[in-house]
Order: C-alpha cells, then sequence, then structure tokens
C-alpha cells in the first residue's frame, strides 16, 4: 500500500497532511484540501440548466459570475434530502475542460478546518465496484473519526468533462 | 452559438479560404497558419466520411510544403489558384461526397503550380515547420538575382531568411521572460505605428516632424532589443535608425525609396518579433534565426543613395529550387525607381489624433470592474424593489435613491465604454492594403477614411479585420477599373475607395464605397438561373440580385461575378459579420460602382432580448431573431400525423417547438391556445416556440455557464434583475435538435 499511497501523492500533489475543510453528506463526513477552497455560500435559487447530467443541479449568480452547481449527493448517488438552514454551497477551483473555473458543491452542511498531519491519512482500500475510489486522495482519522478526503479535481473538474461527452 | 464552437469542416475549410486570400508572395507567417489549418482538417473525424476531400487537402498540403521549400514557385498566381482549389474542395465538401469534374478541376489547378502527384511526397511534419528545414545556401556562392518580372516595375521583397547554421545569438534574452513579453507587445505597437507614419510621410515628404516620428520608435526597439540582446534585431533597427537620422538632418532626400525600405524593414522585424512571440508561447525550440544581411545591405545601399532594387529579386520561375539571391544590392534589376510617382498611392489621413493621456489596464481587471458594477446596479434595483423599502414615504430616502441611480447609471456607461476602443486602427492597416494592392495592380487608388474614431467593442476589432480585408480587396482587384479605361468612360483617372464608420440606431456601420464598375447583374441573374435560384420567368429586384453574391458556393469556383476573388467567396464575409451578430448587404449600381454596408452590434457582451417565461424557469429570447409572438387560434393549429405541430400564421405552416418538452421544465399551460407562441426565424427556417408568457423586453449581459458549455439550445446565461440567472436560447441549437427529435418527443399529448 505504502507505494500506492506515494503514487496518489505525486499525481495529485494534494494527498498528505495540510488544513483541510470537512462536510456532511448523510451520516458521512468529507474533506477536501483548504486551498482549493474559494468560499462558502448559503443555498440560493438555482437556474436549472437542460440537457445536463442530474448531478448538475444549475446555475447561480455569485457577485456577477455564473457558476454551475454539482449536487454531491446525487453526484454520489445517494438519496436527496430537502434543504435546510444548514444546507451549504462550497465554491471550489477546478481543473475543468478548457482551465481554471469555478464550481459550487451542494452539501448537507460545513463542519469545520481541520489540520490532518500526514500519518494520520492512509490510502484508501480497495471498494471493488461499489464505490469510485479513484475520486479520493485517502481516509483520514481525526479523533478516531473517518474524514473521506476527495480530490475535488476528480469529482467536479472530471464530471464536467464528462458533462460535454455525454452531450456530444 | 454551439456551432461556433465547434469547427466543422466547413468552417474549417472557409477559415482556409479567408487565410489564402490573406497571403502575400514573401510571407510565409501566413502560409504557415494555413499548413496548421490543413492538418486540423485531415485530423477532423468527419473527414474520414469524405476521402476525396481527405485526398484533396492532403494533396493541398503538399503543394504549400513545397513552396515554403522553394521547389514551387511562391508567386501570387500560385496563390491564386490555391485559393481556386480551395473553392474547389468547398464545393466538394457542400456536396457531401464526391464530386469528379471538382476533383479534376483541383489536380489541373495543382498542376498548374507545378506539383505531381506522387512525385517526391512531403510529409506535412516537415512542412509545418518549414523555415527551418529549409535549404540555404550560403549567399556568397551564387551570383546575382534574375531580373524582378517585367513590366510591372514591382518588386518583391526578400523573403524572411533564416539560417540552419549555429545561431549566432545565444538564447539569453529569454533569462527575462516578463520582459521579452513586454518588448514583443511594445514593439508590435511600435511597427505599426511607425508603418501609419511612413504611409503619412509618403505624402508630405518634407514634414520633418513624421520623420521624427519615426525615428524615435526605431531607436526604442534599438534599445531595448540591445538591452534583451536580440543582436539580429538591434543591428536591423540601429542600420535604419542611421538612415533616419540622415534623412533628418538633411544628408539624404527623403523619397520612395527610403519609404519602401523603411515598410519593408518594418514587416521584416514584424516576422522575427512574431517568431519571438511564438517562442514566448511554445518554447525556444520554435526560435528561428533570420539572415538580416540582405536588409542590412539594403539599408545600407539606400544610405547611400543607389539602392535602386531590393537585395533579392522574385523567387526563381521555375519549379527547380533556385538558390535564394544573394544579399548584395543589385543596383542593376530596373533602371527606374520601384515605387509609384508620389502621390499615385493612397492619401493617408493627414488630420492628427489628439491622443489624450492614456494608461494600460490588464483586460481581466476591465472584466472585473464591469462585472462588479453590473452587480451593483442589479443590487439597486433589488434594494429599491423590496416592499419594505418601498414602503417609506421619506422624500429624502426618495431623492437619494434618484441620485443613486443616476450615480451608478453614469458609472455603469463608463466601465461599458472602457470596453470600446476606436476602430481607427484597424482602418490604418487598410491604407497600407491599399497602397500595396493598387501598385501591384497598377490601379490608382485613393482610399479616403471617415469616422475612425467610432468605437467598437474591443473583443471585436479581431474578428472585424479579416472580412474587412477581403472587401477592400474585392474593390480594389475587381471594383475600380484601370485607370485607362476609367479615362474611357468619362471618370477620374484614379478610382476611389470610402471607408466609412458610424454609430447609427445601437449598430456600428461601416461602409466600403467604391467609384468602379459595379456589379454585373445580368450575369449574377444568370448564375442564378443556372444554378436554380431563381426562374427564368421570375422578376427579381437589381438588390436581391446582387445580394445573392453572399450566398455560398454563388461567387467561388468560377469568376462570375466582378466581385469574385482568389476562389473566395462573399460567403465568407457574410459568415464572420454574422457570427458577431451583424448583417451585411451590398448596393450597386452599374457604371457607377458598389456600397458594401456591415451593420454590426456596439457590443458583443450586449444583447436585446425578450424574456419568456416557461413554468418557473425564464429564458431569453434574442429580439432580431424574433417576427412576432401571438396567441394562437384552434383553426390554426394542426397535428401531421398525429405527432409534428404545426401552427398556420399568414398563410405560411409553421413547425411548433414546445419549448417545455426541449428542456424538460413543468409549463403552466400545455394547450396551445392557452400558451404564447413566438415565432422566430433562423437561417431561413421559421419555427414557433411555444412559452407560457411574455415577460418583457430588456438589454441583457452575455455571461458564459462557468464550465458548462456547448449546452444545445443555451447559448450564454445572464444576471436577471431580481439576481438569479437566466438562460439565453441558442436558436441554432434550439432549430437543430428540434428537427432531430421530432419524431419521439412530440408524443401529441394535446
Amino acid at each position: 500500500m505504502g507505494a500506492a499511497a506515494q503514487a496518489v501523492d505525486i499525481s495529485s500533489g494534494q494527498g498528505m497532511g495540510g488544513k483541510y475543510l470537512t462536510f456532511a453528506l448523510g451520516a458521512e463526513e468529507y474533506g477536501i484540501i483548504i486551498t482549493k477552497v474559494r468560499e462558502i455560500i448559503g443555498i440560493m435559487e438555482i437556474t436549472a440548466v437542460p440537457h445536463t447530467p442530474d448531478f448538475i443541479k444549475g446555475v447561480i449568480n455569485l457577485r456577477g459570475r455564473v457558476i454551475p452547481i454539482v449536487e454531491l449527493r446525487v453526484k454520489f448517488g445517494m438519496e436527496l434530502k430537502p434543504y435546510d438552514d444548514r444546507t451549504c454551497i462550497i465554491v471550489v477551483d477546478v481543473v475543468g475542460p478548457s482551465g481554471m473555473v469555478q464550481v459550487g458543491m451542494l452539501v448537507d452542511s460545513v463542519s469545520e478546518v481541520v489540520n490532518m498531519a500526514a500519518q494520520d491519512i492512509e490510502s484508501p482500500p480497495d471498494f471493488g465496484a461499489a464505490a469510485h475510489a479513484d475520486n479520493i486522495v485517502g481516509l483520514g482519522k481525526i479523533k478516531g473519526k473517518l474524514k473521506i478526503l476527495l480530490d475535488v479535481d476528480k469529482v467536479i473538474g472530471h464530471s464536467l468533462a464528462a458533462t460535454l461527452t455525454e452531450i456530444a | 452559438m454551439a456551432e461556433d464552437t465547434k469547427p466543422t469542416l466547413t468552417a474549417q475549410l472557409d477559415e482556409m479560404a479567408l487565410k489564402i486570400m490573406l497571403v502575400e508572395p514573401g510571407d510565409l507567417s501566413v502560409v504557415g497558419e494555413l499548413v496548421v489549418l490543413i492538418e486540423g482538417l485531415l485530423a477532423m473525424p468527419e473527414i474520414a466520411s469524405q476521402p476525396a476531400l481527405a485526398k484533396m487537402a492532403a494533396a493541398l498540403g503538399e503543394v504549400i510544403g513545397k513552396i515554403v521549400m522553394a521547389e514551387l514557385e511562391d508567386s501570387a498566381e500560385n496563390y491564386e489558384r490555391l485559393g481556386q482549389g480551395i473553392g474547389l474542395m468547398q464545393e466538394v465538401c457542400r456536396k457531401q461526397g464526391a464530386d469528379e469534374a471538382a476533383e479534376n478541376n483541383f489536380h489541373t489547378l495543382l498542376g498548374l503550380i507545378g506539383y505531381l502527384p506522387g512525385a517526391g511526397h512531403h510529409k506535412l511534419e516537415t512542412a509545418s515547420e518549414p523555415p527551418a528545414n529549409r535549404p540555404e545556401p550560403p549567399p556568397a556562392d551564387h551570383p546575382a538575382p534574375p531580373a524582378p518580372a517585367a513590366g510591372t516595375g514591382e518588386t518583391l521583397p526578400p523573403r524572411p531568411r533564416i539560417l540552419e547554421s549555429p545561431p549566432v545569438e545565444t538564447m539569453d534574452f529569454l533569462q527575462d521572460l516578463e520582459l521579452l513579453t513586454g518588448f514583443v507587445g511594445e514593439t508590435l505597437e511600435h511597427l505599426e505605428s511607425i508603418e501609419v507614419n511612413v504611409l503619412e510621410l509618403e505624402d508630405n515628404p518634407g514634414d520633418l516632424e513624421i520623420v521624427n516620428k519615426i525615428f524615435r520608435p526605431f531607436h526604442t526597439i534599438k534599445g531595448v532589443a540591445g538591452f534583451l540582446n536580440l543582436k539580429s534585431i538591434q543591428k536591423l533597427a540601429h542600420s535604419t535608425e542611421n538612415l533616419l537620422d540622415d534623412v533628418r538632418n538633411g544628408s539624404r532626400p527623403m523619397d520612395a525609396q527610403v519609404v519602401e525600405v523603411v515598410l519593408k524593414v518594418g514587416d521584416f522585424l514584424k516576422t522575427m518579433v512574431d517568431n519571438l512571440s511564438l517562442v514566448l508561447k511554445e518554447g525556444p525550440e520554435r526560435y528561428l534565426n533570420y539572415d538580416i544581411s540582405g536588409h542590412l545591405a539594403w539599408v545600407e545601399a539606400v544610405r547611400v543613395g543607389q539602392g535602386q532594387a531590393p537585395p533579392a529579386a522574385v523567387p526563381a520561375p521555375s519549379p527547380t529550387p533556385e538558390p535564394a539571391a544573394a544579399p548584395a544590392p543589385v543596383a542593376a534589376a530596373e533602371a527606374e525607381s520601384p515605387s509609384p510617382p508620389a502621390g499615385k498611392g493612397p492619401a493617408a489621413p493627414s488630420q492628427k489624433a489628439a491622443v489624450g493621456d492614456s494608461i494600460k489596464v490588464d483586460v481581466e481587471k476591465l472584466d472585473g470592474l464591469v462585472n462588479a458594477v453590473g452587480e451593483l446596479v442589479i443590487m439597486q434595483a433589488m434594494i429599491r424593489a423590496n416592499p419594505r423599502i418601498g414602503a417609506i414615504s421619506d422624500p429624502k430616502l426618495i431623492k437619494d435613491f434618484a441620485q443613486l441611480g443616476r450615480i451608478t447609471t453614469e458609472l455603469q456607461k463608463t466601465a461599458m465604454s472602457m470596453r470600446m476602443v476606436p476602430i481607427r486602427q484597424t482602418f490604418q492597416k487598410m491604407i497600407r492594403l491599399v497602397r500595396d494592392l493598387s501598385k501591384k495592380t497598377g490601379k490608382e487608388v485613393n482610399l479616403v477614411m471617415e469616422g475612425e474614431e467610432t468605437e467598437i467593442d474591443r473583443n471585436m476589432v479581431d474578428s472585424i479585420y479579416d472580412p474587412l480585408v477581403h472587401m477592400i480587396r474585392n474593390s480594389v482587384d475587381h471594383g475600380v477599373q484601370p485607370p485607362a479605361e476609367r479615362e474611357g468612360q468619362g471618370k477620374p483617372r484614379t478610382g476611389t475607395v470610402n471607408l466609412r464608420a458610424y454609430q447609427k440606431g445601437g449598430n456600428m456601420v461601416i461602409e466600403i464605397e467604391d467609384d468602379g464598375q459595379g456589379l454585373n447583374t445580368d450575369k449574377i441573374r444568370r448564375k442564378a438561373i443556372e444554378r436554380g435560384l431563381i426562374q427564368e420567368s421570375d422578376k427579381v429586384s437589381a438588390y436581391d440580385l446582387h445580394n445573392l453574391i453572399f450566398l455560398p458556393g454563388f461567387s467561388t469556383a468560377d469568376k462570375i461575378t466582378d466581385v469574385s476573388g482568389r476562389g473566395v467567396g462573399m460567403d465568407v464575409v457574410k459568415k464572420a459579420v454574422e457570427k458577431l451578430r451583424g448583417k451585411v448587404e451590398v448596393l450597386s449600381e452599374p457604371g457607377k460602382g458598389s456600397l458594401f454596408v456591415i451593420r454590426l452590434p456596439l457590443t458583443l457582451a450586449i444583447i436585446d432580448g425578450i424574456i419568456v417565461r416557461v413554468g418557473a424557469e425564464r429564458y431569453i429570447i434574442p429580439t432580431t431573431a424574433i417576427q412576432e409572438s401571438l396567441k394562437p387560434l384552434k383553426e390554426n393549429y394542426n397535428t401531421v400525423q398525429g405527432r409534428g405541430e404545426t401552427l398556420l400564421v399568414r398563410g405560411t405552416v409553421l413547425p411548433i417547438i414546445r419549448l417545455y418538452q426541449l428542456f424538460r421544465v413543468e409549463p403552466t399551460y400545455s394547450d396551445p391556445c392557452q400558451a404564447i407562441m413566438v415565432v422566430v426565424e433562423y437561417e431561413g427556417r421559421q419555427r414557433a416556440i411555444m412559452v407560457d408568457e411574455l415577460l418583457g423586453k430588456q438589454e441583457v449581459v452575455i455571461k458564459n455557464l462557468g464550465g458548462l458549455s456547448d449546452i444545445p439550445g443555451v447559448a450564454g446565461g445572464t444576471i436577471l434583475g431580481d439576481g438569479r440567472v437566466g438562460l439565453i436560447l441558442d436558436l441554432a441549437g434550439i432549430v437543430q435538435s428540434h428537427s432531430g427529435h421530432l419524431s419521439t418527443d412530440n408524443g401529441g399529448d394535446f
């Protein structure tokens, strides 16, 4: 496993320790590296865009700029849940099909920013076909709790690229 | 607008047609771009279905490769033939398959250039980096060049030459990339101003202030190039500077030779700087070490007053590779001066634009400002629309709100105007074009420009350049007659081409008018009948006939109209203008001349649209496409085979598009007689788009949808008055996807 973990580090450059923003989706806790996070905003009205995959919820107006919103629950095949006052949009910078773009991720709630030491991060175990392990940078353990650390470029950036090929 | 971003075979061919038109003998940079386009064409997946086209493209690539390698002649005639070849390729592409006649013609054309299929295959890869591979024998070993093509008195510039030997210059100028980037940008600007000033000087040879204006940028280029250790550029700029200094202090008179040499040195410097900019983009391996000795010698010769002919003359007339000309200034070629007598060239505008103080601003910062101001305007509207605020009846608040409104409007106007630039620079490039063209064709043409101060969106400037070049070329090449013919018709010897720009009704209008022979209505009529566009018995107005020249394939293959150029149709111009959401038309009177009118929106950033509602969603339909909107009557609604729905509007049967079905949203009305039909037209096809309600007309700012693009039916987004995003409809996509889904989607739920 050691070799595999290293391979992840080299390719994504973000597999190791650092500050992570953690958020909840159902019972699961996720984390993304803080350098990718632009801002966190509350839920707002989203304009649906036709001919896009289900997980593209639509677009919003972020201070005069139009950005797409990805509903992570749909993306991960989880059940939908009505939005409440804890529902958040995490705006991240990702590498899209045509360069850097800002994309909002719709999550249940934002938890905290944690410092994750390199030795607390394990490379993702083999889930077989049941879960998309290639989206995952590693599993972080904080105070006995497990955080699933995501590679946002893969989760979001690649789904944007997939959107385009689907349409074409 | 999805089709704009996705290059199709047709689009690629159009692009090639435009490029070939811009090629000048000796100008390898455009040829390089052409090669890239051909490679792109061959790499497209769609080409697999058109083997004939693929073969033609490959052959074309080979011919161009040979021209670059100097195996075939680098002459205007050959480019003209290539242009016709591309025209044939467009024809084949349009016909979607084998067209033997076109193919045979194509090969005949290539044969005329001297190409034999199968004889010595140069791969395209070689052609893509031609200059570096071009064999360049040492100049000293070869005799003087042959005399320039007889009769014309025209001299061709030395080709930018590249040394194969180890570079004299080390690449240490790459150490400070930021400085080099700045140098490239500034030098290109300097060169542009030099060109404009030289042309002005040609008309006012005694004006030392203009000499100074040319001298200074050369001096600056020399200085910075020296600092960056760009030795060739420094040397060339330095020697030209010396020449200009002589002119300035009166030790050498200002004459046509000086003008010629300074212009050509400017061109050569531009080639070198363009190469540097390529190096910056693609890495040091793209660096080419240009041979400046020819130009240096020429400048020196002119300086001592004997440089009657440029050092290198026309390329060898035979297809076999002839050694490049010796760089020594051989004055024997032509006794007379190659330049036309003073006053023959186009008159440069003598007016000197008053230039205010200005600073350069990063484009991104500017866009950020425009965005922020847009947001401010929306926020302000939202606050005012808040019912609680509305309930306050304080006169001071109302007054303050009015004041705030004025300030934000002013701010928005200013921010928008910062994106606008005068069209002057684009127009000024035409001076040179007309000058060169009139020299080449032996015609006397006077270019008169008006309204250079008219402002145009910065983003449109580049896109309008190519169509303008094409139309000016047409006017000079085919509109204005030769001097003798003009005199015979009782016209002044010198033809006039007017280039005008002005704003009218929210549009930018560009007019190109010549006093030449006008379009040949009869020929166009005959061709239209031949192509089945009109019937022999049809009475078609001259205006409608003239505007047929903008149809694809109408003026390409053969020279039937007086405006056909190098096998490039006016349809290319029309497409380029339509891409900018503009329109182009021609008015012509036989014997008196033609007037081309281009109407463009002032900016690409804003679109005039009707906001419509479908269920909870709002969409914007561009006003230009809308013909009318109506509530349909039951008797006008019909289904075809129980599936396709149609609406009868003024005797025309229009297919209905249920927008809610196409976009899968929940509508308020699914009964067409309760809903509203918006009749739109796209490329001659009319459709009735079914929506719930019309909400109003508004100018909206077009924004892209972040990482989402190429969505069928959606051209972009905009921020509506309440801060939410509204989608702008792309009628091209809607009309297309509708015809695709017709059989499955409209399962008569009415």
